[in-house]
């Protein structure tokens, strides 16, 4: 692992893995930027200075650039992630460019994917065909198919991996993705952009979602707008992870966080205490809910009023899992949430099978609800 | 005869008969004068019009860009016939420097630089001159600003064993091609005359430095002219390229660079596609065969290349030779959104 000792875009210090052979390169780095700065704004081409590489220059390859765009929809918190590729080339032993894409201009901030081969020319004849191996997945839950183009390829140092969707079924559309791979090395690990899917607001884009690969399993982050045919195409640095923190499951950053805190107690006899949390991540899909709240019998949910409405506050029906306070007899619970046509009132309605009165504590904190499929 | 102070006295300057005299840091050098031994080249004339306009484009400068060049030409040595370090004076930088950059089609700079770096030596592996092919392999690469520079004589006698000083400039600026570079249209046209099967050619190159003008050292070597067809075996098969000379009709391509010679386990696609009415698919026909080994699927990406359109996805491409003996490389959409004309580009994983 190498870090950039500078650049001409005013992105901070970029890390890189790589595999480097004596004419060509596997290079992964993922970072963002602001593309108001007047670095990036002056730059005709975006060049990374790094330590010297073991080659001087190569031809041009493909990089992922994507945005985020996560708005309201329908009522609904959404997600309309775009991403294209621009064309990466080693200029010297010193130095990475990335073309500079007209297109992404207006965009505020930019996520960059690298996770390529960077070769050279008139070297020698090329290997050849390579050993594929098909991908056999052992649901971790339940996973989405990969179409029977998908495969890996495993070389000593490096792992070429593409992963295809197939067509998903509806009842785990909204359920997180997750399963094993079967034979993928353990020692890659990285975040990929899984890019694919049409959608109403940048429609020239492909839609851009992100999945984790890690000890040999692959999980999706999050997903904007997947559909049939949305792929992974990358080449991944084998071992070289010393230091690199790879979450399955991302932590989102305190800005993309909503989180509503509640504490009442009874207020009446259809108005039950509650003491609880309940934090969700902007447009997406995450809802955290920790801490108690009391039933208001089967079929009658217990209101708690939303106040400050984020834009972003979500809507529908999620489910999680909570036990009676007593510890003893376990409760299917829904966590409702609802916004009126008053843009400015929201609620949130657990709700519970258990008899009226019953303290129900939550301690599946994690309900996963993907609201784009 | 001109009429000048007496050489005793030094201070004599000029030619005489078959005398030159000149006066350089102080010393009185005599040498046998030159005269011009052919027909003066069109390459001559622009080169020696061009100096002449620098040197005059000189005196134009303010004061103190001159002393700029001065300061610098103290700081930067020459070496004279004689082997002794003789200055530089500050217009002789530069011109020299100048007609370099002119020569490289670069503007002339007016300021001196803030220093010069040496230039590397330039290095290639082979140099092949048939009556069809002028072509050097194995160039050690240099970044750029630095350009490679070739001089070649026409073809002489194989028993002439120094004819260097009759190499003239083929090529200022030749970038070389991984390696290569292809000359064989800029020696015809600058030499004139199509090299002759046994004759020899002499050669001298060196890399410069277009930001700055400077030169590396000149490294010298010659080559025999051989036939098409010895010259032909001995560049042909060390590539495996593929552009848009080789395509067949049918192609649905208007620009084709695929190369296997990567030396590693991919192969490098820069193709412009523009696919096929109804069909999803973009078509490649060449008329020299794939590689041994070459033959299978290779996946690969593609990108939009359309007005406020820039979907991304991932190809399948079919390298084979079809039943009718057509070497053709079929791609297909496999992956995201394929839209047309698109840019099939980058490393390709064959399988």
């Amino acid at each position: 692992m190498f870090v950039s000792t500078g650049n001409n875009f005013g992105a901070g210090q970029i890390r890189f893995k790589s595999y480097q052979a004596e004419n060509y390169l596997v290079l992964n780095a993922n970072f963002s930027f602001l593309t108001g700065n007047p670095d990036y704004q002056a730059a005709e081409v975006l060049e990374i200075s790094v330590p010297t590489m073991r080659i001087d220059r190569s031809v041009e390859v493909g990089v992922f650039v994507g945005f985020r765009d996560r708005r309201q929809s329908y009522g609904s918190g959404t997600c309309y992630d775009g991403c294209t590729l621009a064309r990466s080339w080693i200029k010297d032993s010193n130095t990475i460019c990335i073309e500079k894409l007209a297109c992404m201009s207006g965009k505020e901030k930019l996520y960059i994917y690298i996770a390529a081969l960077y070769p050279q020319l008139n070297q020698g004849l090329s290997d050849g065909k390579q050993t594929k191996n098909s991908i056999s997945l052992t649901p971790l839950p339940e996973c989405c198919p990969f179409n029977s183009k998908s495969m890996f390829v495993v070389k000593e140092h490096w792992v070429m991996l593409l992963l295809i969707l197939g067509n998903v079924p509806g009842a785990i559309s909204s359920s997180p993705w997750a399963a094993a791979i079967e034979n993928l090395p353990v020692d890659i690990q990285g975040v990929l952009p899984f890019c694919g899917g049409s959608q109403q607001y940048n429609g020239e884009f492909n839609g851009l979602s992100e999945i984790t690969i890690k000890e040999g399993r692959f999980s999706s982050r999050y997903r904007c707008m997947v559909q049939d045919g949305s792929f992974a195409f990358a080449f991944m640095v084998r071992g070289d992870n010393e230091g690199e923190v790879v979450e399955e499951w991302p932590l989102f950053p305190e800005d993309e966080r909503i989180r509503y805190i509640f504490d009442r107690e009874k207020q009446g006899e259809w108005v039950q205490p509650g003491q609880f949390s309940f934090e969700l991540a902007q447009g997406l899909l995450l809802l955290s809910f920790q801490g108690w709240f009391g039933s208001n019998g089967p079929g009658n949910g217990n209101q708690f009023e939303v106040e400050t409405l984020h834009p972003l506050f979500p809507q529908g029906r999620s489910g999680v899992v909570g036990r009676t306070k007593d510890g003893n007899r376990l409760a299917i619970y829904d966590i409702f949430c609802e916004t009126s046509m008053n843009p400015n009132y929201g609620r949130v309605i657990p709700a519970c099978s258990a008899p009226k009165d019953t303290l129900i504590e939550v301690f599946d904190t994690n309900i996963y609800t993907y609201n784009q499929y | 005869m001109i009429a000048l102070p007496s050489i005793a006295f030094g201070g004599f300057s000029g030619s005489a008969k078959d005398v030159t005299a000149r006066q350089v840091g102080g010393r009185s050098i005599l040498s046998v004068r030159s005269w011009p031994t052919g027909q003066t080249t069109s390459a001559q004339v622009v080169r020696r019009a061009s100096m002449s306009k620098i040197t005059k484009s000189y005196k134009t400068l303010s004061d103190e860009q001159m002393l700029a060049w001065e300061n610098l030409a103290k700081h930067t040595s020459g070496q004279s016939i004689f082997g002794q370090k003789a200055e530089l004076s500050g217009i002789n930088l530069y011109v020299r420097l100048n007609v370099n950059r002119v020569m490289a089609a670069e503007s002339m700079i007016l300021d001196a630089p803030e220093s010069l770096n040496s230039v590397p030596s330039a290095s290639y592996r082979l140099a092949v001159v048939s009556p069809s092919m002028v072509i050097f392999q194995g160039i050690k690469h240099q970044p750029l600003p630095n350009k490679f520079v070739v001089k070649m004589s026409a073809a002489v006698s194989p028993g002439i064993s120094n004819g260097w000083s009759k190499t003239v400039i083929i090529s200022p600026n030749a970038e070389d091609d991984w390696g290569e570079a292809d000359l064989t249209t800029l020696y015809t046209k600058t030499i004139g005359l199509t090299p002759v099967v046994g004759q020899k050619v002499f050669i001298e190159v060196y890399w410069m430095n277009t930001a700055t003008g400077e030169t590396g050292q000149e490294v010298r070597g010659s080559t025999i002219c051989l036939t098409d067809e010895e010259a032909a075996a001995l560049v042909g098969g060390s590539r495996a390229r593929y552009t848009e000379e080789d395509l067949m009709p049918g192609s649905t391509v208007t620009e084709c660079d695929i190369e296997f010679t990567t030396g590693a386990p991919v192969i490098f696609f820069d193709v412009l596609s523009q696919g096929m009415d109804g069909v999803a698919q973009s078509e490649i026909y060449v008329d020299k065969p794939w590689p041994e080994n070459s033959r299978g699927t290779v996946y690969v990406l593609n990108r939009e290349k359309k007005e406020n359109s820039y979907h991304i996805g991932v190809l399948n491409g079919v390298i084979k030779e079809t039943y009718d003996h057509k070497n053709s490389a079929v791609f297909n959409a496999a992956a995201g959104t394929i839209g047309k004309p698109g840019e099939i580009f980058g490393a390709g994983i064959l399988v």
